[in-house]
Formats: structure tokens, C-alpha cells, sequence
């Protein structure tokens, strides 16, 4: 994917994130730091040289969600953009948002940002900053008609150390109505210091209203064994904790890949 | 839940229990972990370049996909970085990727590498204790195996909390059948370990330097596993009153026979001999005759204008040095000396009797000396062309002006069968001494007659290795993101031979780099397959001549069905590979 047509300005470009499509497992997404996004088919190699661009200055991370927009079922790019040096925002595009460049704008913060993860079909978004993680929640009022209609609370609170890799566990379950609800998340956070912190329940602890300020840094429970950063950390699919009406998962929350 | 970092141990956290599991001693630190949508399998990657897919109930590993593990120019700081430690990692390409081609398998480079990304930075030289055998035909890793001393099951940690280093393999040399291996490590402890030592006038270095372990080893290759086995190591083959490094190590191109060069201006030539014990011959297993490896004579290079640094015991003049072979066997080219000052010593290989001596030869210091019949190809701040038997100097062509660093990334060689030169000059990012992110490599292939170069070609990345290819008129060329370019000469050749030199520019032609994305693992061969034709064939005039996409395992299965002598005729090979090309096509 690297492909040598980039030419040598792009010497310093390289690829942030590659997420397979949750709706068409035969695509990926592949984003590049210069802000080139491709959409390609990896069993045949198609739209290798088709990039989308969006107008960044850098792409720091991205996810991919399947989201209902409208009447159809589609997937939607969370991009982590670098705005200036130590502020980004969160930008969503879907497939038409991609082609005039223009997303929509769900969050900027500062202290610089560095990784981005979802799950549950959009209904939550993590973000982490150094010290810092930025919870958002999907602002559930009208069907979304486009990428425009989505809409975040945004929660921030502390973690003792620099954050390297976060995991999402969501746990959903089914609504009166026969949908599906994102109940609470268990959030687990791997530290540069070798340290493990896991918030469970954590939607429980956050205050329920949008609110501006940090909230109070709580407990988490510290799992210390890595010497050394911790440079990757996952939930595992034990089955214990997966309750009734589980969101479906069809090409799990789990599929991306870091750098 | 399931962790992973830079101890190479995947660890699983049973939370309820508070429990925890390994997996320990994977090959590198644990980048990211992916976990199926069932949960039945993960998905590791690791930062040497290499995927693992385990399942979950056994812990054993179904698939591993390596690709090659040499160091890369990192994109992103690494997650280490954010804290600070008590030791720095190297952040620059400093040395030269140490490669070889087996001889007799034309498809299979060998490179030494080191255990991850890590591993390898975190002393002052790079740690390459490895040696992974990869395959450019079907771009896979097929074994790794380890040559120097390696610290897999420790903790690679002291307890200041510095990396343990491990020692570098600097050279690595193939006797002519590809049966034999000869490789050099070096190894010096780290200037903060040697406090205790420091007396009087000496200093860090000095007392790191009296400390270094030098080993020349010599292996065994079994040609159908590619493992290899240790026959001969000697602890410090040249030695003065320390250790001296070896500056070189050559392969006759007619016998089973090699050269060592170190810094004590000495020559070894080594050979093999039947092992004996008490008198017989001592036999492996399966009653084979086993050899071992021996110094058959020592050569005292004459100091040339030297003597006066010799006495003055402290010499603190570097003085490098490189070795050359004959293409006959029957001369053995040193060049060896002070910067600027080095001469070029023919020893004949019978008599071990000087023949020769030219001088003047070298502008700074001796990069590297290979003869093409009967001239010598030397490169220093100059690449030198030299005829030895007209005494003759045919062309001289300056290199470029860079930092010392730089000029040790410059690479040659030279290509029997097309009697062509390839020389690699790094292009460090403008502004910046060290080779970091942005160095460029240019690469130019001269003609023995032309001081004129027939390509230059510039690379996006900067290239640490460049090696001719066995069975081609080609070079392979490894760059800093682990990518691998052939480069290839579409001229003048036999019709027959055109094509297979074409397919082997597809085999190996931009590999993307795959340390980076998993997923992209599948891509690969995709990407490769389209820009098979076009993108690195330096001379396309020849690319419309066979449209028709040819596996080129077909090929080989063609070729290599039997050796030489047991081939079947001519007509038919011809009729075979006419029907690949003429009628359907093998990949539609």
C-alpha cells in the first residue's frame, strides 16, 4: 500500500491506521498520515489508486463504525486529525462526506492527541490525549440522515500515566423497542509505565448530562506486570461477560491495527 | 484480557482470579494484538516485521508470516520513547545491513538481523545476532537462525535497568559451493559497564575496546533445511595485544577455502580439513566425514610507510582494510592501511609470496575492493577502477560529499555474470549529519570500460544492503523500510534468458512494507502483481515482447527439475517454455 508512485514527497507519510470495513469485509480502510484515505478491496487489490483526501494537516488515528444513516447501514470513518501542535479534533466522514472533503466536526481537544477507538456501532468513542482520555457518547435523539446529524457528549478524565493503547469492551443490550443499547462500557488502558488500568462500568461513574469540565479522576483497578510500555492491550472473547442481544460483531470491534 | 509489550511475552489476565498466564519468548516485542470475531484465534504483531496467528485454546501458533527483518527507519516514535530511561536507543541507521546469497540457491538472501525493532536499536550498535534466511522468489522468511550469542529467555534487562546488548554480526561470506558459511561477530561491553576498570590514562573506549570478543565462525549449510551448524569458531583469530577487529573476510571462488583480514595487518587463509580423532577420521551419525576449519597460513602484510606508527606504540591511527579474491583463485587482493594511505597488497594463494603492491589507490578510507578478471574495483572516497595487468588506472569517480556516517552506508558490487558495477551512495536528508527519516539512497551501475554510469537511479528510502544476484545480471538492493529492489539489465542477452531475467524483477519487485499493517498481508501479492511490469525496470524496451504473465515457479520448475548434467535436451526445455508463453496464459 505503500506504493512507490507516492514519489519522495510523501517520504514522511505513513499509514496510521487500517480497519477493515465493517459492512464489506472484502474492503479496508487504509488512512495515511498526509490525509490520503483509501477504500480498497484487498482480495483484488482494487482502489489502490483512488485515495480520498481530507483537508488535515495530519491524521493521527482512525476508526470505523457501521452506523444507520437513514435508511441504509453504512460505514463511517472516525478520523483523529491534528489541528494545531498539540490540539486535534475528531471528524466524521461516510461515503459522500469523503468525496467533497467536508466532515463533520464531533470533538476538538488539546494536550496531545494520539489514538482513537469505537465501538458499538459508533455509540461510544474513546479518544486519548497524553494523560488524558475523552469519552463520547452518542447523543441519541432523531435518526441521523447523514454524518451532519451525529452528535457526541463529550466526558474527559485523567489516568496516572501516558496512555499507549486503549481497549473498549461495550456492553449493550436489547431496548424495549428491539434495538439495541449501549448499557456501559468496560474500558481497559495500557500505560508507557507498564501498567494496566481497567474502569469497569464505567458509563455508570460518568456524570449523565454533557459537562465541560474534567471529571473527577476515580479508581481504577492497576494490574502492573510489563516492565516496559505496555504496547498493546485487548479483551479477550472469554464469553463471560457477553450479555444477551449482543451488538453484533460481525467483523468485531477489535479488527484495527495500531502502528 | 490480554496484553503485550517489549518483553516478548503474551500475557492473559483472568480477572475474576486475578491470575495470570504467558506465552512467553516470541521473537520480538509484541506491537498489536488483534483478536478474531469469535475469539477463537489472535492475531499478534510483532515489531520484527512478522504476524502470528495463535489459537486460543491450544496457545500454539497456526500461521506466522515474516517478511524481512532488517532495521527499518521508524515512521512513528516508538511507545518506549515516552518515557524517558536511563539509556538512549540508537535512533539512526548507522551500519550497513550485513547480507550474503547462498550460491546455489539463487532465490534465497541471507541477512543478519536482530531480534525486533528493539532489540536491535537499544545499544550504541546495532544487536544483530540472527541470521534469517528469506526467499525473494516467493517473499517469505524461511528460517531464522541464531550465529551469536543470543539472550532469549532472559530478562534483556540489567539491573540498572540498561538493555543488555547483543553482539553484531559484521561479516558473512558463502564459500563458493554454498556448503560452508564463514561469519564474524563482535561484541564490546558498553562504555558504563567498564567503570571498574578505567585506570591510569586510559579511557571508556579504550578499556570497552581491550574487552571486545571477536569471533570468526565457520558453518556448516545444510542445502535442503537451511540450517546451519557450527564446525570451527576462534575466539580472536587476529589478535595483537587485544582483540583486533576483522576488517574482511573473502571466499575463494574456486575451492572451499576463505580469507581473513584484521587489524593487525594480518592475512589468515583458512581451510577445512577431516576431523580426526585419535588418528581416524572422525564420522558424523550417518557416517559422513566431518571437517573442520584451520588456519593454513598466515600472511604478514608489509607496513608501507607504517613503521613509525608502529613504534609509537599508541597508535590511535584507524586503519581499515577489505579483501578480494581472483576470480581464478590465484590471487588474493589486501588492500589495508591508514586513511588515504592504504595499499593494495596481490598475494599469490599458493605460496602465500607478495606479488604485487600498488599504491595510491584510496582517498580516505577503504570502503571496499572486489576484482572483475583482471581488474580491480576499489571503493574508497573514489570508486577506482584498475587494470592489473596493463598497470593500469581506467577511471576514477568521486563520491559525494557527506558526514562520516553517511559515507559508511555506501555500498558496492559487482555482478560476474554482467561484468557490471553497482555502487550505492546514501543521500542524507538535507540539514541533518545522522541517516534518520528522509535519507535517500542514489544507485549507479558502471561498466568496466565507461566512467560513464548506465543508470543512475534514485530511491525513495536509503538503501542498507546491496548484493548481486546469483542467477541474473541484476543486483538485489534492501532499503530502510525493509523493502527489497531488483535491479536488472535488459540489454544484450540470449533470447532464452531474456524473460527469466524479466520474472525475476517481478518476484521481487517493491514488496510494501508490511510491518505496519496486518491486514495488509493480503495485499501484498496483489500490489506486487500490478506493478510487476513496469515500475522498477530500469530499461522497459523489452516489456512488450511477452505480455503473457508467466508464474516464474513455472519457470524454475523448468529449470530446476534437475542439475546441469541431468537435464533433459534443449528441444525440450525450448518446447516447455515456448508452451508457457504461447499458450494459455498460467495466471489469467
Amino acid at each position: 500500500m505503500t506504493k512507490s508512485d507516492k514519489g519522495s514527497e510523501y517520504v514522511s507519510a505513513h499509514i496510521v491506521a487500517t480497519v477493515l470495513s465493517k459492512n464489506s469485509p472484502d474492503f479496508v480502510w487504509v488512512a495515511c498520515s498526509d490525509g490520503r484515505i483509501w477504500y480498497i478491496n484487498w482480495t483484488s487489490g482494487s482502489g489502490v489508486d483512488t485515495p480520498f483526501t481530507v483537508a488535515a494537516k495530519k491524521v493521527l488515528d482512525m476508526t470505523v463504525e457501521s452506523v444507520e444513516l437513514g435508511d441504509s447501514v453504512e460505514d463511517v470513518l472516525l478520523v483523529l486529525q491534528k489541528k494545531s501542535k498539540s490540539s486535534g479534533h475528531i471528524v466524521a466522514y461516510d461515503h459522500a462526506a469523503l468525496l467533497t472533503s467536508t466532515g463533520k466536526v464531533l470533538h476538538t481537544y488539546d494536550e496531545s492527541p494520539q489514538l482513537l477507538r469505537s465501538a458499538a456501532g459508533g455509540r461510544v468513542i474513546v479518544a486519548a490525549a497524553k494523560e488524558t482520555l475523552h469519552i463520547g457518547l452518542f447523543k441519541a435523539k432523531r435518526k441521523a440522515v447523514s454524518v451532519d446529524d451525529l452528535e457526541y457528549f463529550f466526558h474527559s478524565f485523567g489516568v496516572p500515566d501516558i496512555v499507549t493503547c486503549v481497549d473498549i469492551r461495550p456492553i449493550v443490550q436489547m431496548s424495549k423497542k428491539g434495538g439495541v443499547e449501549l448499557r456501559t462500557i468496560d474500558l481497559v488502558v495500557g500505560c508507557a509505565r507498564g501498567t494496566i488500568y481497567l474502569y469497569d462500568d464505567l458509563l455508570s461513574k460518568l456524570p449523565s448530562g454533557p459537562s465541560s469540565s474534567k471529571a473527577t479522576p476515580f479508581n481504577p483497578r492497576k494490574y502492573h506486570w510489563h516492565r516496559r510500555a505496555v504496547h498493546s492491550v485487548k479483551w479477550s472473547e472469554d464469553g463471560k461477560h457477553t450479555t444477551k442481544g449482543e451488538f453484533p460483531r460481525s467483523n468485531a470491534d477489535n479488527s484495527q491495527v495500531t502502528t | 484480557m490480554i496484553s503485550g509489550g517489549y518483553e516478548q511475552v503474551l500475557v492473559l489476565w483472568q480477572l475474576d482470579t486475578g491470575k495470570r498466564d504467558y506465552l512467553p519468548h516470541l521473537s520480538a516485542t509484541i506491537e498489536n494484538i488483534v483478536v478474531s470475531p469469535r475469539g477463537s484465534s489472535y492475531a499478534l504483531h510483532l515489531d520484527d516485521n512478522s504476524a502470528m496467528v495463535i489459537s486460543t485454546a491450544e496457545m500454539t501458533p497456526t500461521a506466522y508470516i515474516s517478511g524481512i527483518q532488517s532495521l527499518v527507519i521508524g515512521d512513528k516514535p516508538s511507545k518506549e520513547s515516552l518515557v524517558r530511561r536511563v539509556w538512549k536507543a540508537a535512533d539512526e541507521i548507522s551500519t550497513p545491513l550485513v547480507t550474503a546469497n547462498n550460491p546455489v540457491n539463487p532465490s534465497q538472501i541471507f541477512l543478519c538481523v536482530g531480534n525486533g525493532q528493539h532489540a536491535t536499536l537499544s545499544g550504541q550498535a546495532p544487536s544483530t545476532p540472527l541470521l534469517q534466511v528469506f526467499d525473494i522468489a516467493s517473499f517469505q522468511g524461511v528460517t531464522k537462525h541464531a550465529i551469536a550469542r543470543t539472550n532469549p529467555t532472559d530478562a534483556n534487562i540489567t539491573s540498572q535497568g540498561a538493555p543488555i546488548i547483543e553482539p553484531m554480526v559484521t561479516k558473512l561470506a558463502f564459500s563458493y559451493d554454498g556448503k560452508w558459511l564463514a561469519s564474524v561477530d563482535e561484541w564490546q561491553p558498553p562504555e558504563r559497564d567498564v567503570e571498574p576498570f578505567v585506570t591510569g590514562s586510559k579511557t571508556f573506549n579504550d578499556v570497552s575496546e581491550e574487552r571486545r570478543e571477536i569471533y570468526l565462525k565457520f558453518w556448516e549449510v545444510d542445502a535442503q533445511t537451511n540450517s546451519l551448524e557450527l564446525v570451527s569458531r576462534f575466539n580472536e583469530a587476529h589478535y595483537s595485544n587485544q582483540p583486533e577487529t576483522i576488517l574482511d573476510i573473502a571466499s575463494d571462488p574456486t575451492g572451499p577455502r576463505f580469507a581473513s583480514l584484521g587489524t593487525d595487518g594480518v592475512v589468515r587463509f583458512w581451510t577445512s580439513k577431516l576431523r580426526r580423532r585419535d588418528g581416524l577420521a572422525a564420522t558424523g551419525p550417518e557416517g559422513q566425514q566431518l571437517r573442520s576449519w584451520s588456519c593454513s597460513r598466515v600472511v604478514t602484510l608489509p607496513a608501507y610507510g607504517q613503521e613509525v606508527d608502529l613504534v609509537d606504540a599508541p597508535t590511535k591511527v584507524s586503519r581499515n582494510g577489505a579483501l578480494a579474491f581472483s576470480e581464478d583463485g590465484s590471487v588474493l587482493y589486501a588492500a589495508f592501511g591508514a586513511p588515504s594511505e592504504a595499499v593494495v597488497v596481490a598475494i599469490d594463494t599458493e605460496t602465500g609470496a607478495v606479488r604485487d603492491v600498488i599504491s595510491g589507490m584510496f582517498k580516505g578510507e577503504v570502503r571496499s575492493i572486489k576484482a572483475l578478471s583482471s581488474y580491480l574495483v576499489m571503493l574508497s572516497d573514489n570508486l577506482t577502477v584498475y587494470d592489473t595487468v596493463a598497470v593500469e588506472l581506467l577511471y576514477r569517480v568521486p563520491l559525494k560529499e557527506t558526514s562520516d556516517t553517511a559515507k559508511r552506508l555506501t555500498h558496492l558490487a559487482v555482478n560476474y555474470e554482467s561484468r557490471s558495477i553497482a555502487l550505492v551512495e546514501p543521500i542524507p536528508h538535507p540539514g541533518q549529519d545522522k541517516i534518520k527519516r528522509g535519507a535517500k539512497s542514489e544507485l549507479a551501475v558502471y561498466s568496466l570500460e565507461d566512467s560513464q554510469p548506465q543508470l543512475v537511479q534514485a530511491f525513495p528510502q536509503l538503501i542498507t544492503a546491496l548484493l548481486p544476484s546469483t542467477s541474473s545480471s541484476g543486483f538485489v538492493v534492501v532499503d530502510s523500510a525493509a523493502q527489497i529492489w531488483s535491479v536488472t539489465e535488459g540489454a544484450d542477452q540470449a533470447p532464452l534468458l531474456q524473460p527469466l531475467a524479466d520474472l525475476n524483477v517481478d518476484d521481487s519487485v517493491d514488496e510494501p512494507k508490511a510491518i505496519e499493517d496486518v491486514e495488509g498481508e493480503g495485499d501484498v501479492s496483489d500490489d506486487e502483481m500490478q506493478d510487476a511490469d513496469g515500475d522498477v525496470e530500469m530499461e522497459d524496451d523489452d516489456d512488450d515482447t511477452h505480455p503473457v504473465v508467466v508464474a516464474p515457479q513455472r519457470l524454475a520448475e523448468i529449470f530446476n527439475a534437475a542439475p546441469a548434467f541431468a537435464m533433459p535436451p534443449m528441444e525440450d526445455i525450448f518446447y516447455q517454455v515456448a508452451g508457457l508463453f504461447s499458450g494459455k496464459p498460467a495466471k489469467p
